[in-house]
């Protein structure tokens, strides 16, 4: 059989994957969390971890062509980040699946009514040459807190998660007591960050707030793609 | 003990080799032989089996890592176990669903005489691993080489099974697009 083959092709594989997928384990609990809640949970974060950040954040002017217009990039330099960890219960719900299934108009629905926008019209927005490869809401007991869609160009990789009222979930937290520089993209106004070689953006945007993580994506790439969904 | 100390052993045809084996490797080589064959008695069985093998091998074998040299051969074992066991129709055991995934990542082939050969597939492989994320490699190894199932590696990874199954069905397919660029057709 052909995929016996495969099956056995797949014992010779390199020792250093046998033992890197070997040393698996369960994870405690996510170590995700709500990097803007309330204003006392955010003190309380704070407090825990205040990554003072500001001394080592450099700011980079970047002019950035993209195919159709030319923008100047305020890239802020983050030099350290804190990982932390806080307990919180979200579950993944796979949404490219009920989209091809019968859940798709409440899906359609759900998501309109939480981001002030269509699906159909957030999708059209990204440009063609990033492809979508997953699609997902990150729930808590509460609701639905994020829709996140996956996008990849060659071997880059975006991840943009948007929130109907609050921040996204994110895995790190970082604090720039002396505020960051600013850009604009097509009026809207828009931080980047690079934190260890991979940008991120934040902005609000049509009343809800994004976060947009890329990683092995070039800044012209992810001004591009941002370009696209900021129209 | 190390594994170079264990191997010493083994050299020194020392019985002292096969308990510190066991002591060391024996739950890992249990828990794949596990995923594959889905009964404790079967897997331990194969696991034995694994350690004697691994006993007439060495010398002249001298493997430098001790846990993948037992792993491999328990999953040798196991899954011609499960063959065996499966011609008997008594079923079970991840390797029915882990092969019709594997399906899908087959390149058609329109050149019989173009068959490569195991080597060359898992040269490919190897190269295609090292293209991914950490933990899309992961899951994936997990899934197809410990043959863990599905639910079991969204466990380990604390992530839904669906996302788990999604990472999957694309890591496959991107497998499947390597393999026909490297000319490979099965």
């Amino acid at each position: 059989m052909k995929n016996e083959k495969l099956l056995n092709a797949m014992e010779n594989i390199s020792d250093d994957y046998i033992e890197e997928a070997a040393a698996l384990k369960k994870r405690t609990k996510k170590s995700r969390f709500i990097a803007i809640g309330s204003l006392a949970a955010c003190l309380m974060l704070a407090a825990i971890i205040i990554p003072v950040l500001s001394k080592n954040q450099k700011v980079e002017n970047i002019s950035v062509g993209t195919t159709s217009s030319q923008f100047i990039i305020n890239v802020n330099n983050i030099k350290e980040s804190t990982q932390m960890s806080l307990d919180i219960d979200v579950e993944y719900i796979n949404l490219l699946e009920k989209m091809s299934s019968d859940g798709r108009q409440s899906v359609l629905n759900s998501f309109e009514e939480a981001m002030h926008i269509s699906y159909d019209d957030f999708i059209g927005r990204i440009p063609a040459d990033f492809e979508l490869t997953d699609f997902y809401s990150i729930n808590t007991k509460e609701a639905v807190h994020d829709y996140v869609f996956e996008y990849s160009k060659g071997d880059g990789r975006i991840t943009a998660a948007v929130c109907g009222f609050e921040a996204p979930l994110r895995d790190y937290y970082f604090v720039i007591d002396e505020g960051s520089m600013p850009s604009h993209i097509n009026d809207t106004e828009v931080k980047f960050y690079l934190i260890n070689n991979s940008y991120m953006v934040e902005f609000l945007y049509s009343g809800a707030h994004y976060d947009i993580e890329s990683v092995g994506v070039s800044l012209e790439d992810l001004t591009h793609f941002l370009a696209g969904l900021l129209k | 003990m190390n594994d170079s100390e264990i191997v010493g052993l083994y050299f020194a045809r020392s019985d002292q080799a096969l308990t510190a084996a066991s002591e060391k490797y024996a739950h890992y080589c249990q828990s794949i032989a596990m995923n594959i064959l889905n009964d404790p008695q079967d897997a331990e069985e194969c696991v034995n089996d694994a350690f004697l093998r691994a006993w007439n091998s060495i010398p002249p074998h001298k493997p430098e890592r001790l846990s993948t040299f037992l792993g491999i051969i328990t999953r040798n074992l196991s899954i011609s176990k499960f063959k065996q066991r499966n011609a008997q129709k008594r079923g079970g055991g991840e390797i029915p669903l882990a092969l019709s995934e594997l399906n899908e990542c087959i390149p058609d082939s329109n050149n019989p005489e173009k068959e490569s050969e195991s080597a060359e597939i898992s040269t490919a492989i190897n190269a295609f691993l090292e293209t991914l994320p950490t933990f899309q490699r992961t899951v994936f190894v997990r899934r197809y080489w410990y043959l863990t199932p599905v639910k079991e590696i969204a466990r380990m990874t604390d992530t839904s099974e669906s996302k788990i199954k999604s990472m999957l069905m694309r890591t496959r397919s991107k497998l499947k697009i390597h393999l026909e660029k490297e000319g490979i057709t099965l």
